[in-house]
């Protein structure tokens, strides 16, 4: 038992350890945004547990932002990812990011009409 | 031609066998109306509605009113008496129109002391007659010409009737055709026209073989009876016209009698009244006068025997060939003669109860004949007039008993005579049944009868509700009614114990007296447990008040919890900062470029922009600034981005 527990806590702090040191800092800091998107999110679905979900197109909206925010976040960072740049040989940094910037000016838009 | 059509008419009259008799009469009361209707077409509005009232009130025999009052234009309430009739024709006459001229001398002909300006009236008539003339205007002009007494070249009118004849052989021109002959000089040849009336007659058209008719049109029949009639009066000669056909014009005017334009009231009038008095065909009417029933306070049957103007034709015999009850077509009488009424020349009565007729549906058929041989009478058989009989009805034998089902004990029969009602209540269970027997008997005869109405009417007496039971009458007509109190409780009386009151309802349409007799009064009990102790709610009562009840509003959240997740909300803004700043983000290489600054105010107004759109804009205002800052916003972008990239690549 306290060995698989060992074992769960040394795999967590390798991992965490690695990704402090390999990953380079710009990826970093749309690592943070992400978890800041998926805290909102969370924090918003568990209000909408706790007192329903009336108004329930103001909880979709702001749910859903939540999550293309997330999603819109992931790609720029695939697309960002040095690692990954024989899969994105025709995009640059910074179309990805025009992209990012674009899709987001959308969504806002949808998702400002959308929450009522 | 005409032999043939001769000898198909008479072997058709064989064949057919039967004769035809009117179905109706325009008694005084119709004459009456179609009075009211002329008198009605005052003030005239058109010298043809002036014309047909006239005329159609001379033709009934009744006063023409000479005066009336007219409204003073533009004085209120103020009206004068104005000599009408003949001032209004003299007034509304156009002399140029043979028309206008066959209406108006029509009209002072029928007044008797009016008078048209003849000199203009025969030049425009006399102009008419010309080559090429239509029919119609033939027969205006020689109608004038005759009416206001100016000579009518006859053979002239002749060739010029049968020259127009030869184009147009509708059947009001071939109508007109006969009322022009009518009116020339006596020695005029007008064989072709008389022979046309049988040509006319055929083209007639047959409804249910009683009623013949040209195209519906009520004007167009008329016009052609009175047109034949009259010609064949001219001529002393008997027109081509079938018996049966004259009684199915008769029945065609008739049945149009409840018309209500002066025209066509005019039409009706006129029609009967040819064939009310004419030289060769008067069917006879004969209409049931009496009521309907013929009882022992009322014996006698009286029919009005007549021409189809209700005027009496002479002394006449009038018989009674049969009379057959609708029931079982037994014949009651035959051959019986009826009796004149002395203050009626049209009236004549039998006394049908001296048949000794049991009650029932009769049919009685009449035959006529004229004490003086007359060979214009028509119709004079085949007339058939409906009475009934009716009886007074005598209920008997009226037993009373509740028999227990298990037949245990003997039944209590209580015998109860009609009118009274049995001395005390019955009281009856649900282990009982109920029996009534009684028996119907006609007084006239003392035979037993059965009646369309035998019911038993069960009253609840506290609430009214009745429950309705049919009593059926076996092969000697004795009359039985059961009811097993156990089985009907729920479904008839919704098991309601109390007290009921019975009555015996019998009613038929040959019964005098028809009654409704409360025999007995029953306190019946039924099975407690089934019993629905509370009344079934009176549906036809006010309901219970529905408050409308508005939409309530959500359940929400209270203020405090939802501010605290605000605030919980937005706290992973706060976390990410914190983020940023231990990661070291850059923000000391931000470039003072024009693009840089141009590309972060446009996407912070763009955001400014949504929060106004959520506040105060609408979509189509949003999206036209959208529009606009994402040009700019994507040009400086745009410069940003490839700068940085170039930046990169070197």
């Amino acid at each position: 038992m306290a060995t698989s527990q060992a074992n769960v806590f040394t795999v967590v702090s390798k991992f965490y350890d690695e990704y402090v040191t390999t990953t380079p800092q710009r990826l970093k800091i749309i690592d943070a945004y992400l978890a800041y998107i998926m805290l909102t999110g969370i924090f918003q679905f568990g209000y909408c547990l706790l007192v329903g979900t009336f108004p329930f197109n103001s909880f979709l909206s702001g749910f859903i932002s939540c999550v293309a925010s997330f999603v819109l976040g992931v790609c720029l960072r695939v697309q960002v990812n040095p690692q990954n740049r024989k899969d994105f040989l025709h995009i640059s940094p910074e179309r990805a990011f025009a992209d990012f910037v674009f899709a987001h000016i959308i969504l806002h838009l949808v998702v400002m009409n959308f929450i009522g | 031609m005409t032999r043939g059509t001769t000898l198909l008419v008479l072997f058709a009259l064989t064949v057919v066998g039967q004769a035809l008799t009117p179905t109706t009469v325009l008694t005084t009361v119709d004459q009456a109306r179609l009075k009211a209707v002329f008198e009605n077409a005052r003030p005239f509005t058109d010298l043809a509605s002036a014309h047909y009232s006239i005329l159609g009130l001379k033709l009934l025999g009744a006063q023409i009113p000479n005066t009336h009052m007219v409204k003073i234009e533009g004085e209120c309430c103020q009206y004068e008496r104005v000599e009408d009739n003949c001032n209004y024709v003299k007034s509304a006459v156009d002399y140029k129109s043979p028309e206008s001229l066959y209406y108006a001398s029509a009209a002072t002909k029928a007044l008797g002391n009016c008078q048209l300006s003849n000199s203009n009236a025969q030049n425009t008539l006399q102009a008419a007659i010309k080559d090429g003339v239509d029919v119609p205007t033939l027969f205006f002009v020689v109608s004038a010409l005759t009416n206001l007494g100016l000579p009518v070249n006859s053979n002239e009118v002749v060739n010029a009737l049968t020259e127009a004849l030869k184009t147009d052989d509708s059947i009001l021109s071939g109508s007109m055709a006969l009322h022009i002959a009518a009116q020339l000089s006596k020695e005029t040849d007008v064989k072709v026209i008389f022979e046309s009336i049988e040509d006319l007659v055929a083209q007639a058209d047959e409804v249910g073989e009683k009623y013949l008719q040209f195209e519906g049109d009520l004007g167009l029949t008329s016009f052609f009876v009175v047109g034949a009639y009259r010609l064949a009066g001219q001529q002393n000669k008997a027109p081509l016209i079938m018996e049966d056909q004259a009684v199915k014009f008769a029945n065609y005017l008739l049945s149009r009698k409840h018309v209500q334009s002066p025209k066509n009231a005019y039409d009706v009038a006129a029609g009967l009244s040819t064939l009310g008095n004419n030289k060769y065909h008067i069917p006879v009417c004969i209409t049931r006068e009496s009521s309907m029933t013929v009882s022992s306070a009322q014996s006698k049957v009286q029919v009005r025997v007549s021409n189809v103007m209700s005027g009496a034709l002479g002394k006449l015999t009038v018989k009674a060939d049969s009379a057959e009850r609708k029931e079982d077509g037994a014949v009651v009488l035959s051959n019986s003669a009826l009796t004149a009424v002395a203050k009626d020349n049209t009236l004549y009565e039998l006394d049908f109860l001296k048949t000794k007729a049991g009650r029932g549906f009769y049919t009685i058929e009449f035959s006529v004949a004229a004490d003086k041989p007359d060979s214009r009478l028509i119709g004079l058989s085949g007339a058939q007039v409906e009475v009934k009989v009716v009886t007074t009805v005598n209920v008997e034998e009226v037993e009373l008993s509740l028999e227990d089902k298990d037949q245990s004990t003997p039944p209590r029969v209580t015998k109860v005579q009609y009118p009274q009602k049995t001395g005390s209540n019955l009281a009856g269970d649900h282990h009982q049944n109920l029996v009534m027997k009684f028996l119907l008997k006609d007084k006239a005869d003392n035979s037993a009868m059965e009646a369309h109405q035998a019911f038993v009417r069960l009253t609840n007496k506290r609430t009214k509700q009745e429950v309705i039971f049919v009593a059926e009458a076996d092969d000697d007509h004795v009359y039985k009614f059961e009811l097993d109190i156990g089985a009907s409780a729920k479904e008839h009386f919704n098991s309601l114990s109390g007290l009921y009151a019975m009555d015996l309802v019998v009613g038929d349409a040959l019964i005098q007296n028809p009654f409704a007799w409360n025999v007995a009064d029953l306190q019946l009990k039924f099975p407690e447990d089934s019993a629905t102790s509370e009344e079934k709610p009176n549906l036809y009562q006010p309901r219970e008040e529905i408050k409308h009840m508005f939409r309530e509003p959500e359940v929400r959240p209270p203020a405090t919890v939802s501010t605290a997740f605000t605030g919980l909300v937005l706290l992973p803004v706060l976390i990410l900062l914190g983020l940023w700043i231990k990661l070291g983000v850059n923000i000391a290489n931000f470039p003072l470029s024009l693009s840089a600054i141009g590309f972060h105010i446009g996407l912070g107004s763009i955001l400014v922009l949504y929060y106004l759109f959520f506040v105060q804009l609408n979509m189509f205002d949003t999206l036209k600034y959208l529009a606009i800052l994402g040009t700019l916003t994507f040009l400086a972008g745009n410069r940003l981005l490839g700068s940085i990239a170039n930046k990169r690549k070197k």
